[in-house]
């Protein structure tokens, strides 16, 4: 499925703009990471996208049908969010969470169906969660609490997957598991976009990246253009060298913040 | 293997069985007990038509019978109304009361009592009141955050309050202070048919509507902007929740005064014993809350000759079990 924002323009106070002229397009198989400092707006530019803040110019396209004018079950029955884990409500056990996730196919007064419980159970099954299915969400690991609200995602059986920070207080190996599974997703069809402070993630995972700064600023295209040296430093206000590591496993590239301050 | 059919959140067929049956079994039981002992045999009899004598059958149907339904609509309401503000604020301490729903209608009859209208009146007005004070709460709080909202609530519910007090202060001190203070203090002894034909239908239909919603209930506890990634208009489910919250409540409290406790105690109870899907607690809710407030009330009738206020008996009852199950179940959380 096909996302694209076309100039889109936002502000919370007049004068100040926030998001100015945004343009980017994903398509099915492509990661999108967004990056950029604290309040450049990446949140902001998420909601504004799948219309939960209206753009004040501009607007989404999904497939080429403009997302603003969409009903809001048909919307969020091709588009699917995972929230900042920290921010989420754990009252329920594991598979209520995941189930909750079909909501947009079921409707007002009607109960879930035995197919909406399969499509639960699958992607339960699909992020490897079905020892966890009975257990209360606030007893799991913030590890496990963000795979479950990627399958609670998943549930809805989405063509584009919106995650706000998926992989922010995570610790390595849950790191890795979360991007794996957005990397895995990806290829099996899904427009994935994400937010993240990890310029050396996007580097890895995402074939594309938008680079959001203070007052307007943004810019967008190929990975491996947008995120450099001067970039970071420009947008970031941090000194920092992107080096490549020889490792006997292959090479990576890392971002390595050096020091706070623009490049002379 | 059975687990696996079983959609998750929902009740297993002998939950449901039990749900159904404990508050007809307990009415039952109910109606024989009282300070004039009815033999389950006498009961049983006078259900399939025999005469078991005046006395006996003016006691049980005329009596015990709309005490009873008002006991078991009143705990039904007050915990479903309950549980819906505990998901809907996201916070356990929730009561049907936070947004001065009750304290509006206390007012309302307060007012009724001092003026002298007579009892469907006083039921009337405290309905109209409790849905008053909603209305006002929701628009100061309206546009803000949940914090707000409860914040408007706490204020609308002081503000209600306040005037109970003033029109005690007024009240005459011989008839009309006794006969407020006592409404104040919660009783169903004023139980009659005329009265549920007017108090039950807002209670009953709230019920079902609630009942309806029950997958929706559970995108409530959730922020705005989450649920509404689920394709639900959020503020409409919400207004929805609160005028069907607000209608039984008001129409719990303008039956038979402020019955505390109720609406806090039994849906932490449901909610550690069923967890938070609503398409389980509701129906858990409704149950247990029906048979506890029947048993309460029926405790309030009998132990003494002279009746002991409800909200007496629901504290000095309910907060031990309360404290038991916290115990052993450790809480929940939302």
């Amino acid at each position: 499925m096909k996302l694209s924002v076309q100039n889109g323009c936002f502000s919370y106070r007049a004068g100040q703009p926030l998001l100015e002229n945004i343009s980017f397009e994903a398509e099915g198989g492509d990661v999108l990471a967004i990056l950029g400092p604290n309040g450049a707006g990446k949140t902001t530019l998420l909601k504004c996208m799948l219309n939960l803040l209206h753009w004040q110019e501009g607007q989404t396209l999904l497939d080429g049908e403009n997302v603003g004018a969409m009903p809001a079950r048909t919307l969020w029955q091709k588009v699917a969010y995972v929230p900042q884990a920290k921010q989420t409500s754990l009252f329920c056990t594991v598979e209520e969470m995941v189930l909750l996730g079909r909501s947009s196919r079921i409707g007002a007064f009607s109960a879930p169906s035995k197919e909406d419980f399969r499509q639960a159970r699958a992607a339960i099954e699909r992020l490897g969660l079905s020892h966890l299915s009975v257990r209360r969400c606030c007893e799991l690991s913030g590890g496990e609490v963000q795979m479950v609200l990627i399958a609670r995602a998943l549930s809805s059986q989405p063509g584009v997957l919106v995650l706000d920070e998926p992989e922010s207080n995570l610790d390595f190996k849950n790191q890795l598991l979360v991007l794996d599974t957005i990397e895995e997703l990806a290829k099996s069809g899904l427009t994935c976009i994400f937010n993240t402070h990890f310029p050396a993630h996007a580097l890895r995972r995402a074939n594309q990246a938008l680079l959001l700064g203070r007052g307007g600023k943004s810019v967008c295209g190929k990975t491996c253009d947008v995120v450099t040296e001067d970039r970071i430093s420009e947008f970031f206000g941090v000194r920092a060298v992107i080096g490549e590591m020889q490792t006997p496993l292959g090479v990576y590239q890392d971002v390595i913040p050096v020091s706070i301050g623009c490049r002379e | 293997m059975k687990r696996q059919n079983a959609i998750p959140g929902t009740l297993r067929p002998a939950q449901l069985a039990i749900f159904l049956i404990a508050p007809v079994l307990c009415a039952l039981v109910c109606l024989c007990v009282g300070r004039m002992n009815v033999p389950v045999k006498d009961l049983i009899a006078a259900l399939q038509g025999h005469d078991i004598g005046r006395q006996k059958e003016t006691v049980l149907w005329s009596m015990r019978l709309p005490r009873v339904l008002l006991a078991a609509l009143v705990g039904a309401g007050l915990s479903v109304s309950g549980c819906v503000f505990q998901s809907m604020f996201a916070n356990p301490l929730a009561t049907p009361d936070t947004l001065g729903v009750a304290s509006g209608a206390s007012f309302g009859a307060a007012l009724a009592l001092l003026l002298g209208f007579g009892f469907l009146g006083v039921q009337l007005t405290a309905f109209c009141f409790g849905l008053a004070a909603v209305g006002l709460t929701c628009l100061m709080g309206r546009g803000g955050s949940r914090a707000s909202m409860i914040l408007s609530g706490i204020m609308m519910g002081s503000l209600f309050s306040a005037l109970v007090s003033l029109v005690k202060f007024t009240a005459d001190m011989e008839s009309q202070l006794p006969a407020i203070t006592y409404w104040l203090m919660g009783s169903l002894s004023a139980a009659s048919f005329a009265a549920l034909r007017l108090g039950a239908p807002a209670i009953l239909l709230s019920c079902i509507v609630l009942l309806l919603l029950r997958w929706k209930l559970n995108l409530l506890p959730l922020s705005d902007d989450e649920a509404r990634t689920f394709g639900t208009n959020i503020h409409r489910l919400r207004g929805l929740c609160i005028v069907c919250c607000a209608a039984m409540t008001a129409s719990c409290v303008a039956m038979c005064g402020q019955v505390g406790w109720v609406g806090l105690l039994v849906p932490h109870v449901c909610r550690m014993i069923f967890g938070s899907s609503h398409a389980r607690l509701l129906p858990a809710a409704i149950s247990c809350g029906a048979v506890f407030m029947m048993v309460v009330d029926t405790l309030a009738r009998t132990i003494s000759a002279a009746e002991i206020p409800v909200s007496i008996l629901t504290a000095i009852i309910g907060a031990p079990i309360f404290i038991a199950i916290v115990r052993k179940k450790g809480g929940w959380s939302l």
